[in-house]
């Protein structure tokens, strides 16, 4: 789905990314993971063309995406960032129609399909009866949940969230990562930013450790994720123990 | 299904406001030092567009409502819906609600324009125009000094329009100091903002530019929608935040600037109507544009009808404005404090 080939980029003189080659498959759910200024941001916003990147270094279904226009790439790829705080008061329903955008046609262009779609969001997501809401009335579980309708009701093959559990309570946390879940098994590929290894560990079906702008593993979440990962993103030492059939992260000494 | 009927219920109120300015206008033509009676200004009005007598009235009412009062109001409706757009547009791309129209230097820069053309008439290109000039003058200096590589962040943005702001105003401020007693009284006027000059010739300029102007922005409201969300989200959604911000924020200073050039400063109606109509009919500026353009005309008509008939001589607008909106942002924000509009 997106192939990155010998990918380098720098803000200034030193490299934020080095020589970045790796690939998303469609349908999965990518866990992103390292440390904080690892090059995590930077990674998602080259392949969303908000930095300008060389020549063949990104692929989206084998297209180079400096030849694509940001319009038809913002049906390629939808984008969650970090912070979603609005300064005015906007219904639930508005904003997921915002995922309309490139679709729209003529003056105001949004017609009745366009609203049916939402509504099937919104529903798939369990939160239709929130739609005549105001988003700033929401609990952060909520709003995120309304992010991540108008992210699908773009209708793109590939979704990016850029840590989406950052602000949210441990249940809310793993209810967004259930909803992400279904989202990839009926075939969007996600790419998830997240600081919570345990979360890849749960719930991804690929990870993509980086640090220092460079890839340390990619791969299948049960042979890529292991101890030894851990330790080099982290440069602490964790454990991993299995309880029951579920895996859990530790670190090895809390002092 | 509950959105259609809200978005009904808003066009319903858009019609309303239309109707609602139609009579503040009536109103205002007829009222005054001299009132003139309905059927007089019908007259008037009638055979002054279609050339068609409908009764017979005194030419003096002529003067008064077709030469004096007419030129001003329509002024007065064109600088509500000007400063309540640029309002708009300058809260949502800025991602702000106590933005207004002024933010990038606009005013300090026509202020400074229409004092040098005060003191040095001999430049003879006239007060508004070098008003104008400067204030288009500020809004490319403050862009200018923003932008860096391919952006122009907001906060860059209102830095540069406070720098810009400040540095034209300490020119006025040298200028007034150069200037004798008639000038300076001229300049302090000016400032102030009023109608009472406007012409025929001024309605013209001014009704083309802030018509078309209201038309593009409305066409393009959506878009606005959009940047309200984020330059990232924005692009992320396919429209391109530096192309549309520039000409957002480039409409919205030209008809600041011609305003301004024609009626001098007018305070707090860019700040204040966008809220009221975001409280009316939402954040959703296809609706919010034509709302809070309606209610901007109809404040302006009922404020400087206020300021020719209060007391005996004509009080400056500017002061009528500030003394309305200012305790009505204390209001809206005292009685709407735990929710942002």
């Amino acid at each position: 789905m997106i192939e990155i080939k010998n990918l380098s980029f720098s803000y200034t003189e030193k490299k934020v990314l080095d020589n970045i080659t790796l690939s998303m498959y469609k349908g999965k759910l990518h866990g992103l993971v390292g440390r904080n200024g690892s090059g995590k941001s930077t990674l998602l916003k080259c392949c969303l063309k908000f930095l300008k990147v060389s020549d063949d270094t990104i692929l989206i279904s084998d297209k180079d995406i400096n030849n694509i226009s940001i319009k038809d790439l913002s049906k390629l790829i939808a984008y969650l960032p970090q912070d979603h705080e609005q300064s005015f008061s906007w219904k639930v329903k508005e904003i997921v129609l915002m995922g309309r955008t490139p679709y729209m046609k003529g003056m105001f262009g949004l017609d009745k399909d366009d609203y049916n779609i939402i509504y099937s969001k919104l529903e798939l997501l369990d939160i239709l009866d929130l739609a005549e809401f105001s988003f700033n009335e929401l609990s952060g579980g909520q709003k995120q949940l309304v992010m991540i309708a108008r992210a699908l009701a773009q209708e793109t093959p590939i979704i990016f969230l850029d840590e989406p559990t950052s602000s949210l309570d441990f249940s809310n946390q793993l209810m967004i990562w259930r909803m992400l879940k279904r989202i990839s098994d009926i075939g969007i590929t996600v790419v998830v930013c997240t600081h919570d290894p345990n979360h890849i560990l749960w719930y991804c079906d690929n990870v993509i450790a980086i640090d220092d702008g460079k890839i340390l593993a990619t791969g299948d979440t049960a042979t890529v994720l292991n101890e030894e990962l851990l330790y080099n993103i982290y440069k602490n030492r964790y454990r991993i123990e299995t309880i029951g059939d579920q895996k859990i992260i530790y670190p090895e000494s809390f002092h | 299904m509950m959105i259609f009927k809200n978005n009904i219920l808003k066009k319903f109120f858009i019609y309303f406001l239309l109707i609602l300015l139609f009579i503040t206008v009536s109103v205002s033509l007829m009222i005054g030092s001299y009132t003139v009676s309905f059927v007089d200004t019908l007259s008037i009005v009638i055979n002054k567009l279609f050339s068609f007598t409908l009764s017979n009235y005194s030419d003096t009412y002529e003067v008064i409502v077709w030469d004096i009062r007419a030129p001003r109001i329509l002024m007065a409706v064109f600088t509500g819906i000007a400063l309540s757009i640029a309002g708009v547009i300058y809260q949502s791309i800025f991602r702000n609600p106590i933005v207004e129209p002024y933010i990038l230097g606009v005013s300090s820069g026509a202020a400074f324009g229409a004092s040098l053309g005060i003191i040095y008439p001999f430049f003879s290109v006239g007060v508004k125009l070098f008003a104008f000039m400067f204030a288009m003058f500020s809004l490319i200096i403050s862009y200018s000094l923003a932008y860096r590589r391919d952006r122009t962040p907001i906060v860059s943005l209102v830095l540069s329009g406070i720098i810009i702001g400040s540095i034209f105003t300490a020119l006025v401020s040298i200028l007034k100091y150069l200037s004798d007693d008639t000038q300076l009284r001229e300049i302090v006027f000016w400032m102030m903002g009023g109608m009472y000059y406007s012409s025929w010739n001024d309605v013209f300029v001014n009704g083309v530019a802030v018509g078309a102007v209201f038309l593009l922005i409305w066409i393009l409201s959506w878009k606005l929608n959009i940047l309200s969300m984020g330059d990232d989200t924005a692009r992320s959604l396919g429209v391109h935040p530096e192309l549309y911000k520039a000409i957002f924020i480039t409409s919205a200073t030209f008809i600041t600037a011609m305003i301004v050039s024609t009626v001098g400063i007018i305070a707090w109606v860019g700040l204040m109507v966008p809220h009221m109509a975001r409280m009316l009919v939402g954040a959703d500026n296809r609706y919010l544009i034509p709302t809070a353009s309606l209610l901007g005309a109809v404040y302006i008509v009922i404020c400087d009808t206020l300021a020719r008939m209060v007391i005996e001589s004509e009080i400056p607008i500017g002061i009528i404005t500030s003394i309305i909106g200012a305790p009505f942002l204390l209001w809206l924000l005292r009685s709407r404090s735990e929710k942002v509009y």
